[in-house]
């Protein structure tokens, strides 16, 4: 059972991987880690400040 | 005085993760082939790539180095220009930048120029140039060392009053004069820049810019007093129309014997490894989906393509060698009526040659091209040269299907792999022949190329090259091909076959199920369903194929030793030159066609592009295999 999870997990894994690697958009991947990235005061892009 | 003593020390050079605003930007401009990106590498620690041949960067490359003085500069390898009137899209990088013309780049604070020293007359208009534009300049007379060694006599001193700019003799290559270079950017970089002056010159004032440089390389320099003979008299046998198109026949010929008989001890070295691990894992994980997974997916398929290592390494350790000595030049001349007749500019020959290693460089290389028709015509061929990732194809499907012997004293399989790269490219040019008749008509512009000086190849750039191109095989391989090896292995595996089925368990996979779909389309051309499933994951990148072959025979149970092994035991020799003839034209590679997508602005080409490479490959394989099975094969 254990190795059976273990084996489907990897494979999701790499497709996940092929699929982020191969078939995502440049820029749509840009986008998604823009947001994903935290921002704290200072690091800029913030509309409000400006900084 | 020996170089050691004209350049003491170099500074530390430890990469620096740059901070763009808060340093001071220096831009590197210089004429083609006078070695910016070795000094770019030297100043920064990069590894660009570099080669004896004009037209090597195409795009801005940014890096930082640390002056002696400690403050840190952000560096800019720019693509070589002859002047600032940019005629070409990589020269109006160049351009832009200098001028401060791009949006999202500051101007830079200092400009280096950078010249070569053994052909100082090409570099000083340029630096004129650049001075008028007003940026604070200093001048990097590269490659001083040959420079003396040819008894070329330069008076720095007096250079350097009549260009109105330090100048520092430099030796990028062994990293001669670099804390000197970096002091002088360091000490001008807090000047303000003066009002440009420079705009694009009419005809007049352009004769004049020619005749004021020859009256300072007049001044300053002295040629030698014993002019060098060597190079002439090379050139006069390795560009003489018959004998040097036969020294080009001989040293290709003598590339692709090498690729079969040197790579071949390490070939099976690796092929061992592999097998042995795979026995490995099965001894100790025992029979179970994980020890298959590994086995018959990771390293079966991962392992397959890896194999083919030696062999690449081998053809680039050519094209480096060649490359450094300054013959790909005098190719590109050799071949450039060949290329003219056929409808491709003589600069084509740049990209073209890049795309040996990858299509992609290469039809990034094409922006060294001005005219538009011209640009996208080599674009759309560039993909037809042999590029690297279709060596593993070749290989295998040689070494199965080609026996190992000789004729006439030369090694068939080598003959068989030269053979592929001509097909490679008179296809190329047989279809720039065909396009600028049908879409872009009219006669191309004359091409004008200066021939590099030679040059003993450099070991270091040599082994850092070799390595950039295993680091980029290896990368794949542990990257895309490793993620798509499990997704093969599980489309071959799943679902499993129900219970008391006849056949193998894969006919009853997805890879079965899609392979037998698309098996029809295929039989005319003698492909079975195994070649189908590969040929979809190709599509990604064309070595994958090899990989995705040997996973499915792997899953298959076909044990009868490597993989070429099998592949002889299930094909027919007709199937096997129909693949290779697809191979010649098969358009599978996604990220060639993102690029040329990018560089053309339109999606319109590079559908263009997979259409005529698909028919193309189809018909090939048709009428390989047809012409094959005629004659019993």
């Amino acid at each position: 059972m254990a190795e059976a999870v273990l084996v489907y997990a990897l494979v999701a894994l790499a497709a996940v991987w092929t699929v982020w690697k191969l078939f995502l958009p440049r820029s749509f991947k840009a986008r998604l880690l823009r947001k994903a990235r935290k921002t704290d005061c200072g690091d800029g892009g913030c509309e409000t400040c400006g900084d | 005085m020996t170089d050691a003593g004209v350049f003491p020390d170099a500074p530390n050079q430890e990469p620096v993760r740059p901070k763009p605003d808060s340093m001071p930007r220096v831009a590197l401009v210089g004429p083609p082939n006078c070695g910016k990106t070795a000094l770019f590498n030297a100043l920064t620690g990069s590894r660009q790539k570099v080669a004896n041949y004009a037209g090597v960067t195409v795009e801005r490359k940014e890096g930082a180095a640390t002056a002696p003085n400690g403050e840190r500069l952000l560096i800019a390898d720019l693509p070589g220009t002859y002047s600032l009137r940019a005629r070409s899209p990589d020269e109006e990088v160049t351009r832009d930048v200098v001028l401060g013309r791009l949006t999202d780049a500051h101007p830079p604070d200092v400009v280096v120029c950078v010249v070569d020293a053994t052909n100082l007359r090409l570099g000083l208009r340029l630096a004129q140039e650049l001075k008028a534009v007003g940026r604070p300049l200093v001048v990097a007379l590269n490659m001083h060392d040959i420079a003396m060694r040819q008894g070329i006599d330069i008076d720095i001193a007096r250079l350097s009053v009549e260009l109105g700019a330090p100048i520092v003799p430099t030796v990028a290559v062994r990293r001669g004069g670099l804390d000197a270079l970096l002091t002088e950017v360091a000490r001008l970089a807090t000047r303000a820049p003066a009002a440009s002056t420079w705009h694009v010159p009419n005809v007049t004032e352009l004769r004049a810019e020619h005749k004021e440089a020859d009256r300072i390389f007049k001044a300053a320099v002295t040629p030698p007093k014993r002019p060098d003979t060597w190079t002439g008299k090379l050139d006069g046998v390795l560009l003489h129309p018959v004998a040097g198109s036969a020294i080009l026949l001989l040293v290709l010929f003598l590339m692709f014997q090498a690729v079969f008989t040197w790579a071949t001890p390490a070939m099976e070295l690796i092929d061992g490894g592999f097998s042995a691990l795979a026995e490995g894992i099965k001894a100790v994980l025992g029979d179970g989906l994980l020890s298959s997974l590994l086995a018959d997916g990771v390293v079966a398929g991962v392992g397959s393509i890896l194999v083919f290592l030696p062999q690449i390494l081998t053809l680039f350790l050519f094209i480096i060698l060649l490359e450094d000595f300054g013959y790909m030049a005098r190719a590109a001349f050799l071949m450039d009526k060949l290329m003219g007749g056929a409808g491709l500019h003589g600069r084509a020959f740049i990209p073209l040659l890049s795309s040996f290693a990858c299509a992609i460089p290469g039809v990034m290389a094409a922006r060294v091209i001005d005219s538009k028709r011209d640009r996208l015509a080599t674009i759309m061929v560039a993909p037809l040269m042999t590029c690297s990732a279709r060596i593993p194809v070749y290989t295998l499907v040689i070494a199965a299907f080609v026996p190992r012997t000789s004729v006439w004293g030369m090694n068939l399989q080598g003959l068989v792999m030269f053979s592929l790269y001509a097909a490679g490219v008179v296809s190329a040019l047989l279809v720039a022949f065909v396009m600028r008749r049908l879409i872009w008509r009219g006669g191309s512009e004359p091409f004008l190329m200066e021939l590099p000086a030679y040059k003993r190849p450099d070991a270091k750039n040599v082994i850092l090259n070799l390595w950039l191109r295993a680091k980029v095989f290896l990368t794949r391989a542990g990257t895309i091909i490793l993620s798509m090896m499990v997704l093969i292995w599980f489309l071959s595996t799943f679902p499993a076959p129900p219970p008391g089925a006849p056949g193998p368990a894969i006919d009853y996979s997805l890879a079965g199920i899609i392979g037998h779909w698309m098996e029809p389309v295929l039989l005319p051309i003698g492909f079975n369903w195994q070649i189908g499933v590969a040929l979809v994951p190709g599509m990604a990148a064309r070595e994958v194929a090899v990989g995705a072959l040997g996973t499915v025979y792997a899953v298959a149970g076909d044990d009868v030793g490597t993989l070429g092994n099998v592949l002889a035991s299930h094909w027919s020799l007709a199937t096997a030159l129909s693949l290779l003839a697809w191979y010649v034209f098969a358009p599978q590679c996604a990220s060639t066609l993102a690029v040329v997508k990018r560089e053309t602005n339109s999606w319109r080409w590079p559908v263009i592009m997979f259409v005529y490479m698909i028919t193309l490959a189809y018909l090939a394989s048709f009428l390989t295999y047809t012409v094959a099975r005629h004659f019993g094969g």
